[in-house]
Formats: C-alpha cells, sequence, structure tokens
C-alpha cells in the first residue's frame, strides 16, 4: 500500500469529505472520536496485521504518525 | 451437593481459555468426564495439567469453522470413542469490535461461524439419540449481555449472540423432554478477551457493574448447576449473569 492509498482509506473509515494531509493533528479532526479510533485499530488490523493498543493512541499526534506506524514513511 | 460420575461425560468447548478452561476444570473436580475442545494443543495441555481427574479428561482440539457441516459427524464419533454425552457446553467465542463505518462481511460471516453456526451444529450433532445420555441430557450455550446492550461496535457480536440465544429458545422446544436447552449470558468477566478490550480501549465496561467484574468461577458456578440433576426442571432459559450491571 502507498501512503497515497493509505490516506485514502483512512479517509474513507472516518467518512470524511476532504482529503488527509500528513501534517493534520488527529484530535482537531472533526471526525476524530472513539469510532473512528475503533476503526483505526480494523484498519491496521486488515491491513497491515497490527494490533494496535489504547497506549498507541496517547502517542499518534498528527496523521503522518499513523503512517509511520503502518510502516510506510 | 452438585457431584457428577465419570460416566457423566460434557463435550465443552474453549476449554483451552478463560470461562470454558474454568468449566471444564470444574465438572472435571466435581467427578464428570471432560470432553475439552480448542483449537491450540499447547492451551488445552495446560487446562489438562490443571484438572483435579486427568484420567477423565481428554483432549479433542479442532477448528470449530473448518467444516462445520461435518460437525455432527464428529460429535457421533466422539460418543463411539468416549460414550454417550451427558452435555455439550459450547463456549468457544471470538468478538470484534467493528463500527458500522469500517463493518466488513467477511469478518461478520467468521464472527457467525463460531459463534453462532459451529454451537448451532454441534447441537445437532449432540441432540441425535445416538449420542445423548439417557438421563439429564442437557446443552448450555455462552450467550452474552451484548445480545441486549447495544453497545457501540459491537453490531457482529451482539447479533451472533442474541441470534444463538433465540436459537436455543427453539432446541428447547424441539427437544424437550429429551435434551435441556439454556444459555448463560455473562457481562464483563476477569478473562483474556476483557483484558484485550481494556488494551484496545483504555477502559472497560467493568465499572458498570456493581459487584465489580466477574470471575470465571461465578460462570463456571451457574454452569455446573445448570447441567445437573438439580437444574432438571430448567429449558429455554437465558442466564443473565452480568454482576448488577448499569
Ligand atoms: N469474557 C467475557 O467477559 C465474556 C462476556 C460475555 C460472554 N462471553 C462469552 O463466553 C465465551 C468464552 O469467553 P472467554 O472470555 O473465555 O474467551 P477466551 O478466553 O478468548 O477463549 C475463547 C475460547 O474459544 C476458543 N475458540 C475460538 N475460536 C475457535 C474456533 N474457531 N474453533 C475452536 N475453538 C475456538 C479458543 O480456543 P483456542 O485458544 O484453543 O483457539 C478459546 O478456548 C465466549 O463465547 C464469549 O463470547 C465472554
Amino acid at each position: 500500500m502507498t501512503i497515497k492509498e493509505f490516506l485514502v482509506e483512512l479517509q474513507d473509515s472516518l467518512q470524511r469529505e476532504d482529503e488527509l494531509l500528513l501534517e493534520m493533528a488527529l484530535r482537531e479532526l472533526p471526525e476524530w472520536d472513539s469510532l473512528a479510533m475503533m476503526s483505526i485499530v480494523v484498519l491496521f488490523d486488515k491491513h497491515f496485521g497490527q494490533k494496535l493498543l489504547f497506549s498507541d493512541f496517547e502517542k499518534f499526534k498528527t496523521v503522518k504518525d499513523l503512517v509511520q506506524k503502518a510502516g510506510l514513511l | 451437593m452438585i457431584c457428577f460420575s465419570k460416566e457423566d461425560i460434557f463435550l465443552v468447548t474453549g476449554a483451552s481459555s478463560g470461562i470454558g478452561k474454568e468449566i471444564a476444570l470444574r465438572l472435571n473436580s466435581l467427578g464428570a468426564s471432560v470432553l475439552a475442545n480448542g483449537r491450540n494443543e499447547e492451551r488445552l495441555q495446560k487446562t489438562k495439567s490443571m484438572a483435579a481427574h486427568p484420567e477423565n479428561f481428554f483432549l479433542e482440539a479442532r477448528e470449530l469453522t473448518e467444516n462445520i457441516q461435518e460437525l455432527p459427524l464428529w460429535v457421533k464419533n466422539l460418543k463411539e470413542k468416549y460414550g454417550r454425552l451427558k452435555g455439550l457446553i459450547s463456549c468457544a467465542g471470538v468478538i470484534a469490535d467493528q463500527p458500522l463505518q469500517v463493518l466488513d462481511e467477511s469478518t461478520g460471516k467468521k464472527l457467525f461461524d463460531v459463534n453462532y453456526f459451529a454451537p448451532v451444529f454441534l447441537a445437532k450433532g449432540f441432540a441425535d439419540r445416538r449420542v445423548y445420555a439417557s438421563e439429564n441430557a442437557s446443552i448450555t450455550f455462552l450467550a452474552s449481555i451484548s445480545a441486549f446492550l447495544g453497545e457501540k461496535a459491537q453490531t457482529f457480536y451482539g447479533a451472533s449472540k442474541a441470534a444463538l440465544i433465540a436459537s436455543a429458545k427453539t432446541l428447547s422446544h424441539e427437544l424437550s423432554p429429551k435434551v435441556r436447552v439454556n444459555c448463560i449470558s455473562p457481562g464483563p468477566i476477569d478473562t483474556e478477551m476483557t483484558n484485550r478490550a481494556v488494551e484496545i480501549h483504555g477502559h472497560s465496561n467493568i465499572s458498570r457493574c456493581t459487584l465489580g467484574i466477574g470471575n470465571v468461577k461465578d460462570v463456571s458456578a451457574l454452569a455446573s448447576f445448570l447441567v445437573s440433576h438439580e437444574a432438571r426442571w430448567i429449558t429455554g432459559q437465558n442466564y443473565i449473569l452480568d454482576g448488577g450491571y448499569i
């Protein structure tokens, strides 16, 4: 998966109209809530076989952090 | 006092972990023979090493979703190998947290295979007249309070357990008076399943149990009662065991 594909997938999981940019702060996204976090857990499990934990989310600040966690950067 | 003899043979699925493991160990300690199922041989061996009567504790590893249609035949073969079965206690189950926005069909189908179709086809095998014991035979399904709560992200899990509860009621009517069929619906119990949820979400619904988190022994106590002679007049019920969940 390329970074671009990941961002599209992420945008879709968050059901977001606008494109996501790497520097965007996750907590400032209007779509960011507990269901969004759960959706990202599902996304990582499905595409990267990674089991994200709550402690990971405490470290995620920007979209870029998610891309890095996915191993795409 | 509830006690069993080694001629009372129980097939317990999910016996390699959590609730199923505790139920298998308790029935065995009360004198029963147990056929313990799980996928992971190593974990099953570990359960057996804790058994009070290991000579009456038998390991029958199998992936329950591999060939669901064949499960009745598997149960029948177990009867040929060990003798008539007194009870089926279906504890194997999986959970999947999926909000609607990422709901995935294949996950849902797999979840239903483990939580719904496999238990029903095991029941089909057990309820064959040539398989179950003549005295007080019973089927007990582990469901969940998620069937009723409508918790977020539990679209599939809750539905799979609700489906199981509904089918258990039907089976209780079809199989009366030969086989009793009941469900146990626990709230949060201190097992790997719950611990994983805490790790993922950083919190859990444990604080909602007015009596605190449940222990596997709280579930095995009810299960051993339900499969005993003391419960001979109980069928078609779903017991909510939730520590006063609010
Ligand atoms: N823990 C709770 O708070 C809670 C609350 C309500 C209801 N429940 C229900 O109670 C039951 C037991 O839960 P638990 O907490 O004890 O779960 P657990 O510790 O995660 O154990 C699950 C068991 O199911 C077995 N299993 C899973 N998929 C299987 C498959 N495809 N084929 C064969 N075996 C399979 C596992 O065997 P292997 O490890 O060998 O694969 C394991 O023994 C489940 O049905 C669950 O839905 C639990």
